[in-house]
């Protein structure tokens, strides 16, 4: 167990100094989409307030909770491109070499992602906030706020290192950075599901991304909600758990079959 | 005419590079729009409800807006393209032979603009199956492929000035995510009179609003708005003619420091 929390720790600090090395993919990128949504874009449609049975005080108190569940997803290339490379490179053939589980070192990749993202959202509520977006989550609410931002961003790079253990190409693990525009336009990031068609509120419910987006934004407008919390909670974690055990089984059947 | 065939033999080049690689020349550019059109504009579709919205369909608005945008999207294949030909010494190639800088810049400015017609055409006909009328049939779908035809050389242009000073891939692919504050404080997706004033502000001379708002009423069923659309071609035109003129003086000094 000594071993293998060592390999997490020592795949962890591999990503952050990754990052430090190329910080415009690994923290800027992520913030960029984000501000625009909460600076330009809720201000573009502010007045969609305006539609009968809107559910917020305000656009941008709608768009706040939906820039920080897209920041991880604008952010997601970074860790599955590395991965890819790692792969192309031959680095995880001679980790075979070495007494390391590809499980911990796959572990401290998602752990590194889980934080990174932190700084983006940090920014992107602070604009919301400064631009009217009534955030009112109290201490332990931040906390949680917190713990559904990690969680979200270790399932969502999961998918993204899934992309690059099955394709083993960075290139393709680039290619599929467009998918978080359906998968957030289907959802309740962007527009409230209740004012949609019948068709789309019945696919954003089922969306992983309205549980998470919804469980952020209930905590950010009043404080901790226990329900829609452990909705967004057990989303996350079913998604990295779900994804992390395909991209376990493809990488370690590709080690040993090479 | 020699120059007229060398420019057809450089957009041969392009549209043949372009058969072998079709991803960042057609594939790109047709997936983004499409996705707007086929999905954004049915999920969002409460939008046209909003009091003093000028259509039913909400399709019908943001249709011209995104034919118009085609080419914005897969912005940056040619300026790629270029600093791979000075890093690989085909340019200096090109010296040798009897194919002026004018017949590259040309061909190249040439091809942007026809890459964007079927993209276009597919948004089109996306945006027709949605429902969206398009009053004036032929003549509003040729003047919306003319002018996305325009503004996609204009928008390719301002890549190839950064991929003629930087000679970086990188700073090429950074500029990607430009349209984003652009589109959102443009008209495509809202008019005019329901926005804040600061985005009406600077949509009153954001090209592609005048551009839009120049042909969108004969999309609608009204005619051209002249004046508008006078002013969005002057303004592209000039910008057009302005970045071609920075380009073939960063070309001339590209080729003759070697």
């Amino acid at each position: 167990m000594r071993a293998w929390l060592r390999t997490l720790g020592l795949s962890f600090a591999r990503s952050a100094r990754q990052a430090r090395r190329t910080p415009a993919f690994a923290f800027v990128f992520p913030v960029v989409a984000g501000l625009a949504m909460v600076a330009v874009y809720a201000e573009l449609m502010s007045r969609l307030v305006d539609l009968p049975g809107f559910p917020a005080p305000s656009y941008v108190d709608w768009m706040a909770a939906g820039a920080v569940t897209v920041v991880p997803m604008t952010g997601a290339t970074f860790s599955g491109m590395a991965l890819a490379t790692d792969i192309r490179d031959g680095y995880l053939e001679r980790i075979r070499l070495l007494p390391v589980d590809p499980i911990a070192f796959l572990t401290g990749r998602l752990l590194f992602d889980g934080i990174r993202v932190l700084p983006a959202s940090a920014a992107v509520l602070a604009v919301a906030a400064a631009l009217g977006a009534e955030l009112a989550p109290g201490a332990a609410g931040w906390l949680v706020v917190v713990l559904m931002v990690v969680l979200w961003s270790i399932a969502y790079n999961a998918l993204f290192l899934w992309i690059a253990v099955r394709t083993r190409s960075p290139e393709a693990v680039q290619a599929a950075f467009p998918i978080f525009a359906p998968l957030t336009f289907l959802s309740s990031v962007w527009f409230p599901p209740q004012l949609m068609p019948q068709w789309a509120e019945t696919v954003s419910d089922l969306n992983p991304v309205t549980a998470v987006t919804d469980g952020i934004r209930d905590v950010l407008a009043g404080g901790i909600v226990v329900g829609p919390v452990l909705v967004a909670v057990s989303v996350a974690i079913g998604v990295a758990v779900a994804l992390q055990a395909l991209t376990a089984r493809s990488l370690l059947s590709m080690l040993r079959g090479s | 005419m020699a120059t007229l065939r060398e420019t057809m033999l450089i957009t041969g080049r392009h549209l043949r590079d372009s058969r072998r690689d079709p991803g960042p020349a057609y594939f790109i550019p047709t997936i983004i729009p499409l996705a707007i059109i086929g999905i954004v504009s049915q999920v969002f579709g409460g939008t046209a409800g909003l009091p003093g919205f000028p259509v039913d369909n909400y399709v019908d608005w943001i249709l011209p807006g995104m034919v118009i945008m085609t080419g914005m999207f897969g912005a940056g294949v040619t300026a790629v393209r270029l600093v791979g030909d000075h890093h690989s010494g085909y340019l200096d190639r090109l010296r040798l032979l009897p194919v002026g800088p004018g017949a590259v810049l040309a061909g190249t400015a040439l091809f942007d603009a026809i890459r964007t017609i079927p993209p276009a055409v597919a948004v089109l006909l996306v945006g027709l199956a949605l429902g969206a009328s398009l009053d004036a049939g032929f003549t509003a779908v040729l003047a919306l492929l003319a002018v996305a035809v325009l503004w996609s050389a204009v928008w390719n242009s301002l890549f190839l000035v950064v991929a003629l000073r930087t000679h970086s891939e990188q700073a090429v692919l950074a500029l990607f995510p430009l349209f984003l504050p652009i589109w959102w404080t443009s008209s495509v997706l809202v008019p005019e009179p329901l926005m804040p004033g600061w985005i009406k502000a600077i949509s009153a001379v954001n090209p592609i609003s005048l551009l839009v708002e120049g042909v969108r009423p004969l999309a609608l069923g009204g005619s051209v708005d002249g004046a508008a659309l006078l002013l969005g071609l002057a303004v592209a035109g000039g910008l057009l003619i302005f970045l071609q003129i920075l380009i073939a003086r960063l070309y001339a000094g590209l080729t003759k420091a070697v």
